[in-house]
């Protein structure tokens, strides 16, 4: 494949939201088997453009963002903050956030949406999608962080407060229109959506698109089948995100914040049988399809707002592009910390990544005007 | 799903709880006899007294043989063979012994009953049913299909319909003794004695491994084991004693707070008009008119910023090509 000659000067840092003045010229890295930041070696004129691209496939670049703030930072690693080296080869990455409260299922929906992707190309097919690596490192790690959920149905740890933030990134390749994109996953742990001052902030307002998780243990806790939570009035994690990301990209006169984000009931299983939209919508299997997107967030939207959960409808109500879905990371409740294996398998997780993608514009929006 | 016909089946319970070269295990005897007594209850199994042996610490094998033979050749309907007592494993991957009450651990193939022997015979036999339950160390070895180098051999085997075996333990895991009875057997006469709420009039053979599972699962003992071929698990051994009539259809739906159906509609109706509203406010938001000239664009333009990182590359490449 083809790298393309797109590679911008300027970029934002997807990690800390800072200008990057000089990408193209920034440092390339490589690490050592004992993990020390190596130079890495130029192309040599007997190397192929295509034998480059994929060592590059293994390299960083140093973030030299002017406005850089060290409390800030997410860096990959101790001491430094890098960045996939293809991450500016294809206009500016899109950063993808997750967003949620304190075990809503962020990092597990993640897992399986990561999962289904790399597992499912057949169904990114229709829209003329395909997924390739950007940088080798970030996904070998990743993909080794959720091989317990994947392979074992293990229940992952919580999301460490510290932790990296930006976990997975990916090439997606558009047929259709001809297009390459780098895009960029994060996820944080809850905690961190609970202050406007969170170190996190930066990361969430330089995002491309946003991903709000609700749980409906918490948010429904009469219709979700479980006793773990009960009832009660819980924090959504969403209110501080929101008012930081209005304030940095959204005009003081603006009714909504210009920026995709999808809303996603996670866990939906809790409400098999329970209610008639879910049952619904968690019957139909139209994973790899937009088709009905628009009908699902009403149904999403009414079953929340008819059921005294519309602080949950908070991003709904917020941003200017929102669809709304039913989704289960793992389709069955966890037992002692491992999913049982009857049920197990991700429902639904694919379409609101899809519909974000079309309100991003990786995807024709116009297959999204259409659903 | 049918009931054995008690008239045309047999039933042989052996239980080993005095040894002259291993521990005594005093819980055997009572549950044996509380198992052969729930069997033949006319509420429960309707086993009659002349169709069923109960034996305790038989003394040699002869004895034990004779007493499965002769119930293998007189059952036309079911034939249940029971065995309490320790479990010792042979060398070879499914190799089991029974032991007797002068078996030597050392010495299981000359002093026990080799457990394919009496395979051989509950195969051999023209029951419809053949359930085979074993409570003692290592009896998940029973329900490891015997390995054959010859394939006909093997197809031979899981042709034969209506056998179903029963384990306390895994292959390679102890069975564990109790005050009263021994554990697998306790929960077993426990479970069909009591019943099981909530399920079908009848308890099957397959719904009483799938229960007995779960309560050994529980707590935390070694969990029974079963190897079954085709209908043998429709089998019914009693009836449910917590059966209450039709089971109840509970609909979840029911503890749940009722929404009006004009609730669902009011909002739906509040959405469709946001999402007007947000429609109106993208429209705004595109930057300028000569962009839908660019087709391969659509859709990244719904913000100036966003549109304008898009079209940084190529404007830069312009501007170095200006500059050159």
């Amino acid at each position: 494949m083809r790298p393309t000659k797109n590679a911008l000067s300027r970029m934002k840092c997807p990690l800390c939201g800072g200008l990057i003045t000089d990408w193209r010229n920034a440092r390339r890295l490589y690490w050592s088997e004992d993990f020390h930041p190596v130079s890495f070696p130029d192309r040599a004129p007997s190397e192929t453009q295509e034998a480059f691209y994929v060592r590059r496939l293994s390299a960083f670049r140093e973030c030299t963002a002017q406005q850089h703030n060290e409390q800030h930072s997410f860096s990959l690693y101790d001491g430094g903050h890098h960045l996939p080296d293809l991450i500016g080869d294809f206009g500016q990455p899109i950063v993808i956030g997750f967003i949620g409260s304190v075990a809503a299922g962020k990092t597990l929906l993640l897992a399986a949406m990561v999962s289904k992707l790399l597992r499912e190309p057949d169904k990114l097919a229709p829209f003329g999608l395909k997924i390739s690596s950007l940088q080798r490192v970030i996904e070998n790690r990743y993909l080794s962080e959720i091989e317990p959920f994947c392979r074992d149905r293990q229940v992952l740890p919580a999301t460490h407060i510290a932790g990296p933030g930006f976990v997975f990134a990916m090439r997606v390749d558009n047929s259709h229109s001809r297009r390459s994109f780098a895009v960029a996953f994060f996820d944080l742990a809850g905690e961190t959506f609970y202050s406007t001052e969170s170190a996190a902030m930066p990361l969430l307002t330089s995002a491309s698109g946003l991903i709000f998780v609700v749980d409906p243990a918490q948010a429904l806790p009469d219709l979700a089948r479980t006793g773990s939570w009960g009832r009660g009035f819980y924090a959504t994690g969403f209110a501080a995100p929101i008012d930081a990301i209005r304030k940095e990209r959204a005009r003081l006169r603006d009714p909504f914040i210009p920026l995709p984000a999808v809303s996603v009931v996670t866990k939906s299983d809790l409400m098999n049988g329970r209610d008639d939209f879910v049952d619904k919508w968690l019957s139909r299997s139209d994973e790899g399809e937009l088709a009905g997107v628009y009908e699902e967030s009403s149904d999403v939207y009414a079953l929340l707002a008819a059921r005294d959960a519309k602080q949950w409808l908070y991003p709904a109500e917020s941003f200017m592009d929102v669809t709304l879905h039913f989704a289960s990371a793992s389709g069955v409740d966890a037992v002692d910390g491992v999913f049982p294996k009857d049920g197990f398998g991700s429902l639904r997780v694919l379409r609101p990544l899809l519909s974000l993608f079309a309100m991003i514009g990786i995807i024709d929006r116009r297959i999204l005007a259409r659903a | 799903m049918r009931r054995f016909d008690p008239e045309k089946s047999r039933a042989v319970f052996i239980g080993v709880s005095q040894y002259e070269h291993m521990t005594q295990i005093p819980c055997i005897d009572q549950s044996v006899l509380d198992l052969a007594a729930l069997l033949s209850d006319p509420r429960l199994g309707r086993l009659p007294s002349s169709n069923y042996q109960v034996l305790i610490n038989p003394a040699d094998i002869d004895y034990a043989g004779d007493a499965i033979n002769s119930a293998a050749d007189a059952a036309e309907d079911m034939l249940l063979v029971y065995y309490a007592g320790h479990g010792i494993s042979g060398l070879r991957r499914g190799d089991l012994y029974l032991s007797l009450p002068r078996t030597r651990p050392s010495r299981p193939a000359f002093t026990g009953i080799q457990y394919e022997l009496i395979r051989e015979v509950v195969l051999e036999s023209r029951a419809e049913v053949r359930l085979v339950i074993l409570d003692c160390c290592f009896s998940g070895r029973a329900t490891i299909p015997a390995l054959s180098a010859d394939p006909e051999a093997i197809k031979n085997q899981l042709r034969i319909e209506g056998a179903y075996i029963l384990a306390a333990s895994p292959a390679n895991d102890i069975a564990v003794a109790g005050r009263k009875h021994t554990a697998f057997t306790g929960e077993l006469i426990e479970l069909l004695y009591g019943g099981i709420p909530n399920s079908d009039e009848m308890l099957t053979l397959e719904t009483i491994y799938m229960h007995l599972r779960r309560r050994m699962h529980e707590r935390s003992l070694p969990e029974p084991q079963r190897l079954m071929t085709a209908s043998a698990d429709q089998l019914v051994l009693v009836p449910n004693r917590a059966y209450r009539g039709e089971p109840k259809i509970v609909d979840a739906r029911s503890r749940v707070p009722v929404v009006s159906a004009e609730r669902i509609a009011f909002e739906q109706a509040m959405f469709a008009a946001l999402q007007e509203r947000q429609a109106t406010f993208r429209r705004r938001q595109r930057p300028a008119r000569g962009i839908t000239l660019f087709p391969r664009l659509i859709g990244t333009c719904n913000h100036k910023s966003t549109f304008l990182s898009f079209i940084q590359p190529t404007v830069e490449r312009c501007a170095q090509r200006r500059t050159h």
